[in-house]
């Protein structure tokens, strides 16, 4: 049996099951203001240091290479608990200034990949890319590893000198970029103090003002281990299920958050995705509605709701063999207990 | 005077095009609430640069380029990252990807199961009717990247949609 691609795909889009809120005026307001910013940065920037950075010394580009980028007096948003190896989320990094578009704690994301090619942790803010920046990484890269000063994500990238950071070297990247398209990710590397380097990346604007952001950011990383406290609890499954990748995304536009958990246990693979409860789809819709949960939705299998919170425990076809000693999907979705949304409700003791 | 009609202009061209934007949107995320966010972080990038793209000769292809561009860089949350790799099979011992024979299983959660870059190569290719050289340009890649995004695509969607060996052909799965 054949089947016609291109067809099957126009059907697809043919009947969307609600009106579009695309906002055409809304896109012309929030460029203009991206514009001004963009246009106001230098100024804005040098406005906003003379008045927030009280006891900072912080230099800009370009203005000599003495002049270094301390860490600032104000402390991080919010303390995270010490690991106590119940919880699958740790992180060696901790965001201490940021700017108010960062909206405090609930901003912040964390993710660490145990199974990775190069596991690695970082910690994340989304921003606001009417502010200039869209979202800002933060990884503390493992002991002896020198990051390649020629490439960003794979890709070509050109050095250029930063201030140091509390003392470190420190240097700008930034890829070589298609000049037609509004890209502007870059990253700001530095020496810390145990030796080891750390990386800011994200995408912001080459003028003073977020350079100056950057810095300043990059000051105030404290360093560590903590465990990120989630919210949900997932108790008794066998020591055999190792978890790979775990991760605390908050959305792109700040209102909520997802909590994503990876185990592997022998061939198998299962995934558990936690969230903010949204609206079950209507009767009948062919739609599941917008998916949180990796393609899963309230009501379906593996899918539990408690507390405000939906999540969905799935294993793509042909890994789910190992998962049939614990009762398959549904008998890790039977573990978990969902704790709200309330942020201070949360635990670090996630597997205890 | 030159900034009014500056605005009118975007906003003619935003709204012709912003439900065709939608519709490949959504085949690039299979969310319709995050293909509005797409288009509207799309077209508002748009909006930014408008000034300077009155020599662009086609402004189509660059709207589509943007959005494209938009949707890939969102693919760089840790947990997409994640996903893809998996997908991808880079994990050792991970097994063959069973072919699924249930009926259930239809186009729009076979294409959701294609790693982004494979799901952009096929949308691209297969609903915009893009050539390769198009297609690699939009995604900012090489032919031959086209070319492989594309197979493993299509060959992944053929495991998930028949019941049978894949069958690859120009338009036809």
């Amino acid at each position: 049996m054949d089947f016609d691609l291109s067809t099957g795909l126009a059907e697809l889009v043919g009947s969307p099951p609600q009106q579009s809120v695309v906002d055409v005026a809304a896109a012309v307001r929030q460029g203009r203001s991206r514009r001004r910013r963009r246009r106001l940065g230098v100024a804005a920037a040098s406005l906003a240091f003379a008045v927030g950075v009280s006891g900072l010394a912080l230099a800009l580009p370009g203005q000599g290479h003495g002049v270094t980028a301390a860490a600032p007096t104000t402390t991080a948003p919010a303390d995270l608990p010490p690991d106590t190896g119940h919880d699958p989320l740790t992180t060696e990094v901790q965001f201490g200034w940021l700017p108010d578009w960062a909206r405090g704690s609930d901003g912040i994301g964390y993710s660490a990949d145990y199974q990775g090619p190069s596991p690695q942790a970082f910690a994340m803010v989304r921003g606001n890319p009417a502010r200039g920046f869209s979202e800002l990484r933060l990884t503390l890269l493992p002991a002896g590893q020198v990051p390649d000063a020629t490439k960003l994500n794979g890709r070509p990238a050109q050095r250029s000198a930063a201030p140091q950071v509390n003392g470190g070297t420190a240097y700008w990247l930034t890829p070589s970029a298609d000049p037609r398209l509004p890209t502007d990710e870059h990253a700001l590397r530095w020496l810390t103090s145990s030796g080891r380097w750390a990386e800011l990346q994200g995408q912001w604007g080459e003028d003073a003002g977020a350079t100056a952001v950057v810095l300043r950011v990059a000051a105030g990383v404290t360093y560590g281990k903590w465990a990120v406290p989630l919210p949900v609890r997932l108790t008794g499954l066998p020591a055999d299920f190792k978890v790979a990748l775990a991760t605390l995304a908050p959305s792109m536009n700040g209102s909520d958050w997802t909590v994503a958990v990876a185990m592997t246990v022998g061939n198998s693979l299962v995934t558990i995705n936690v969230g903010p409860s949204l609206p079950l789809p209507p009767s009948g819709s062919p739609y599941p509605g917008k998916s949180i949960h990796n393609g899963g939705y309230p009501g379906a299998p593996g899918c539990i709701s408690q507390a405000g919170l939906d999540a969905c425990v799935d294993s793509p076809p042909g890994y789910e063999t190992a998962l049939q000693a614990v009762g398959g999907v549904h008998g890790v979705a039977d573990r978990l207990v969902l704790l709200g949304g309330d942020r201070a409700s949360w635990t670090t003791e996630v597997t205890n | 005077m030159a900034k009014p009609k500056r605005d009118a202009e975007f906003i003619e061209f935003a709204s012709t095009r912003a439900t065709w934007l939608r519709g490949v949107a959504y085949l690039l995320c299979a969310d319709w609430h995050r293909a509005d966010d797409l288009v509207q972080e799309t077209i508002t990038k748009l909006y930014v640069h408008w000034p300077r793209l009155a020599r662009v000769e086609n402004m189509d292809g660059y709207a589509r380029k943007a959005l494209v561009n938009t949707f890939l860089s969102e693919q760089r949350s840790p947990w997409e990252r994640w996903r893809a790799r998996w997908q991808a099979q880079e994990l050792p011992d991970a097994p063959v990807f069973a072919p699924d024979l249930d009926a259930s299983v239809d186009l729009r959660e076979a294409l959701a199961a294609l790693p982004p870059r494979q799901r952009t190569a096929v949308v691209l290719r297969y609903y915009c009717d893009l050539t390769v050289e198009q297609t690699a340009e939009a995604m900012g890649c090489s032919t031959g990247n086209v070319k492989s995004q594309t197979s493993r695509g299509i060959d992944a969607l053929s495991r998930r949609l028949l019941a049978g060996p894949a069958t690859v052909a120009e338009g036809v799965v």
